[in-house]
């Protein structure tokens, strides 16, 4: 069966567990089967943080993955520790904001601003991580905008809908200007 | 005229297991005719005990009895006590069982203010074992792992339950049986965690490596060691006397209501969040 | 209404045990099991139960303990550590036949460990943890769907056999998020405070007094029945005895009390093992691997099958000799060093060969890993490089 695993890495409080849960959930309301593991040190804030998504057409046997599909690293230190977990082929999406370079490796690596573009727009970082699952949407087409705007509706209260659902506009936005810059530039 | 109790006892469970001149049945009689005073139905009443000879009492009680494992009896006693808040609990506890192996399970009991009345049975020795020395055995005294003198410091078991926070502290002794039907009176009528440390004898163990006599002479000694009671009860003041102790010095001990202090009864806020279906 | 969705192992089993109507938590942190603790703490007084934090593990399984006899279905959950000092009450809850739930999500051990990583370590201590012979029954579950099964199956067979029962999980599942079914919190608000039920008592209640091989149902404290309960060894009436005629009787039918299958819903799962010449035995998140092992050697052209328990204790005996009847090789894939390996060993050696593959280095075993040992034991001359052959 085949399986797509999506590994959000940063460190402690960027958000990757929720973010992890909500592309998850996403997947689970466009009918796909989804599983989530979670990994961090011992620090509650500033250690290393990662969410893994595990999305499939069905139950899968064994959701652990070794390998994953696509990495979106939101630190220098994720980049780098989890770049050789993407299969060739694979996918990083690297987030400026914290990362410098990406390790050299045989996958695609994109470049972009998303939790500096989040701050721009809404004047707090804190939904980045929202921001990282639509850029994910515009460029993988593994859950669709609409799943994940429904999933943050479940999952936010009021203003937490609608500060999330901007930030989810803004990594659409910089997902699909990227395709279409990779597009002209042939 | 002192009641009769014995419809509190289980009288198909004699003989007891206590040895000729101890002292706990004396603390048991007055806890009955406490309980029985104050009208406690039988089936309101749960006894929970640890291990040890204090323990065993549980058994000769005809309620809801509960015979746990060392050290334990106040964390089961909490929960039966969450489970059924209508019940009376009393736990019924020894120097080592309630001190030492069980010590944290005290002091966290105070602290959460638990509706419940644990009566600690200090005869200074671990007498179910074979008389080793307890974390109440003053330095000096002989046990039979203290062969040449204890060489340890005692626990003030009442200052450490008021420190931890347990709402009504008080210490009595078996040389005193009307003063301490009178303080359980009041252990049993508090509302949150109260202790009452009793000082009793164990003539087999204590009294003969001590050479403290037999029970009578124990109970005398009680007396010498700690003068003149009933006055000093009333005081809430004791000092002292030495010299008459055969070994090592018994000092600072305090008899009478210690303390007592008004604190949230944890069973009932639990069972308010409850009411309020978890809202704050 | 129940609805699919996300879920984290140890919040199903929260969810498992309150839809079985515990209404009495008490526990002490540790890693990997918190979650248990801080879902019940969120769920309990919303649907009539009380949480309580106790200050240490032994604590926790006395106040559990304390709470049954007072009526309501309790649980607590652990890890490793905590379920070491677990140990004492487990055996008291056990003799004194008190129905209690402990949840162990086991970690990787000794001693404090590696907290975070997954292990299966725990499965001789959950047998055999606690001293003297006592039954005990324990549940794994391989997924999120079925820890919210088994864990509610866990008080059903408590109270019916009136003992503790563990449900033990390794970190994976314990952590992972799957798709289950769970019901709506407001479901379980509306069953609100429940009590286990005391039958009417006649005259004398006599708490050990069997029937069919089976305790009396317990009659709670504070239900106008004056008993006495104690962890030495009783008579029927519950009071300690020292006559060894009744001291044997009664261990006796302590220690034959549980059933092999406890319940129908705990029978062992069997994968393609009609046909099959080697069988995978795995539990847990390593069951799961397996399971993936077994398919990809069946398109290998081996014919692999699997066979999971559901409880591990009782082992389940004649489920799995009727099996040693027709495969001749049975691999044991554990993340210990062949702990229950040596329960089928004892179970199907004389007429089977068993052999193991094992790992114990923070990640859980890998389909491929097992599917290496299966095809190296299946091919025509069996090498015995990798694992170790039990002896």
């Amino acid at each position: 069966m085949k399986r797509s695993v999506v590994r959000l890495a940063g460190s402690g409080g960027q958000g990757v567990v929720l973010g992890s849960v909500l592309l998850a959930e996403a997947a689970l309301r466009q009918g796909k089967w989804a599983a989530c593991f979670h990994a961090f040190g011992p620090e509650a804030r500033g250690g290393a943080a990662r969410g893994d998504v595990v999305i499939a057409d069905g139950p899968l046997d064994y959701p652990v993955s070794q390998e994953v599909d696509v990495l979106v690293a939101l630190t220098q230190e994720a980049a780098q520790r989890h770049a050789a977990s993407v299969r060739p082929g694979g996918l990083v999406i690297a987030d400026t904001t914290r990362v410098r370079e990406v390790p050299p490796g045989p996958y695609r690596a994109w470049r972009l601003p998303v939790y500096r573009s989040v701050r721009e727009v809404l004047g707090t970082e804190a939904p980045g991580n929202v921001a990282c699952l639509g850029v994910l949407a515009a460029v993988t087409g593994l859950v669709s905008a609409e799943a994940l705007g429904e999933a943050v509706r479940d999952r936010f209260r009021r203003d937490g809908v609608a500060q999330n659902l901007k930030a989810l506009e803004v990594g659409l936005r910089l997902g699909r200007e990227l395709l279409a810059r990779e597009e002209a530039a042939g | 005229m002192i009641p009769d109790v014995r419809g509190y006892l289980r009288e198909n469970r004699m003989p007891h297991i206590l040895c000729p001149g101890c002292g706990h049945g004396i603390v048991l009689g007055a806890l009955l005719r406490a309980v029985h005073a104050l009208g406690i139905p039988q089936d309101r009443l749960a006894v929970v005990a640890g291990i040890g000879c204090s323990s065993r009492l549980a058994g000769y009680v005809d309620a809801c009895t509960l015979h746990t494992t060392h050290g334990r009896a106040l964390a089961f006693a909490a929960g039966l006590k969450l489970a059924r808040p209508e019940l009376v609990v009393i736990v019924l506890t020894g120097d080592g069982d309630g001190l030492s192996i069980g010590g944290n399970h005290l002091i966290h009991a105070a602290r959460r203010n638990v509706d419940l009345t644990c009566i600690l049975f200090n005869n200074a020795v671990y007498g179910m074992t074979g008389g080793q020395v307890a974390p109440t055995t003053q330095p000096g005294w002989v046990a039979s792992t203290a062969p040449y003198g204890h060489p340890e410091p005692a626990f003030d078991g009442c200052a450490l339950v008021q420190g931890a926070g347990g709402t009504f502290v008080a210490r009595s002794m078996a040389y005193d049986p009307r003063g301490l039907q009178a303080i359980l009176t009041e252990a049993l009528e508090h509302r949150g965690f109260s202790y009452v440390e009793v000082l009793t004898d164990c003539p087999v163990y204590f009294g003969r490596y001590n050479r403290l006599g037999e029970g009578p002479e124990l109970l005398w000694s009680q007396k010498a060691r700690f003068g003149e009671v009933g006055q000093m009860l009333r005081d809430k003041r004791f000092v002292t006397p030495d010299g008459t102790a055969p070994a090592g010095r018994v000092e600072g001990l305090r008899f009478g209501i210690l303390h007592r202090a008004e604190r949230p009864e944890f069973t009932h806020v639990c069972w308010s969040q409850v009411r309020r279906g978890g809202d704050p | 209404m129940a609805r699919l969705r996300l879920v984290r192992g140890n919040t199903a089993c929260a969810y498992g045990a309150l839809s079985a109507g515990c209404r009495f938590y008490a526990g002490y942190p540790i890693t990997p099991s918190s979650e248990v603790a801080e879902e019940m703490a969120r769920l309990l007084p919303r649907v009539g139960g009380v949480f309580v934090q106790m200050e240490d593990e032994i604590a926790s399984l006395a106040a559990c303990i304390g709470a049954s006899l007072g009526g309501l279905r309790s649980m607590t959950a652990t890890s490793g550590p905590g379920f070491t000092l677990m140990q004492e009450h487990l055996g008291y809850a056990a003799l004194a036949e008190i129905p209690c739930v402990v949840v162990d999500v086991m970690r990787l051990g000794p001693s404090t460990g590696f907290p975070t990583a997954p292990a299966q370590g725990d499965v001789l201590q959950a047998r055999w943890g606690s001293h003297g012979d006592y039954p005990m029954v324990v549940l794994a579950p391989a997924g999120v769907q079925e820890v919210f099964e088994l864990t509610a199956a866990a008080f059903e067979v408590a109270d019916r056999l009136r003992t503790p029962v563990v449900v033990l999980y390794d970190e994976v599942v314990g952590h992972m998020m799957e798709p289950a079914t769970l019901p709506d919190l407001s479901e379980l608000v509306a069953s609100g405070t429940w009590r286990r039920p005391s039958p009417p008592v006649q005259g004398t209640y006599l708490p050990y007094a069997y029937s069919e091989g089976t305790p009396p149902p317990l009659v709670s404290f504070g239900e106008g029945t004056r008993y006495h309960i104690t962890g030495l060894i009783h008579d029927e009436s519950g009071f300690p005895t020292q006559d060894p005629g009744k001291v044997g009787e009664m261990l006796r039918r302590l220690n034959e009390k549980v059933p092999e299958v406890p319940a129908d819903q705990l029978h062992p799962e069997g994968v393609a093992t009609e046909d099959a010449e080697v069988v995978v035995v795995a539990y847990g998140i390593t069951a799961r691997a397996a399971r993936a092992a077994v398919r990809q050697a069946r398109e290998l052209g081996v014919r692999a099958g699997l066979f999971r328990p559901r409880v591990l204790w009782p082992s389940p005996a004649t489920a799995l000799r009727e099996l040693s009847g027709r495969v001749g090789m049975f691999v044991v894939a554990e993340m210990n060093f062949g702990q229950w390996a040596r329960e089928v060993e004892r179970l199907v050696g004389r007429w089977a060969e068993v052999v193991t593959v094992n790992q114990v280095d923070g990640t859980p075993l890998s389909p491929r890993t097992i599917l290496e040992r299966v095809l190296e034991v299946s091919s025509p001359v069996p090498s015995t490089a990798a694992g170790r052959r039990i002896s």
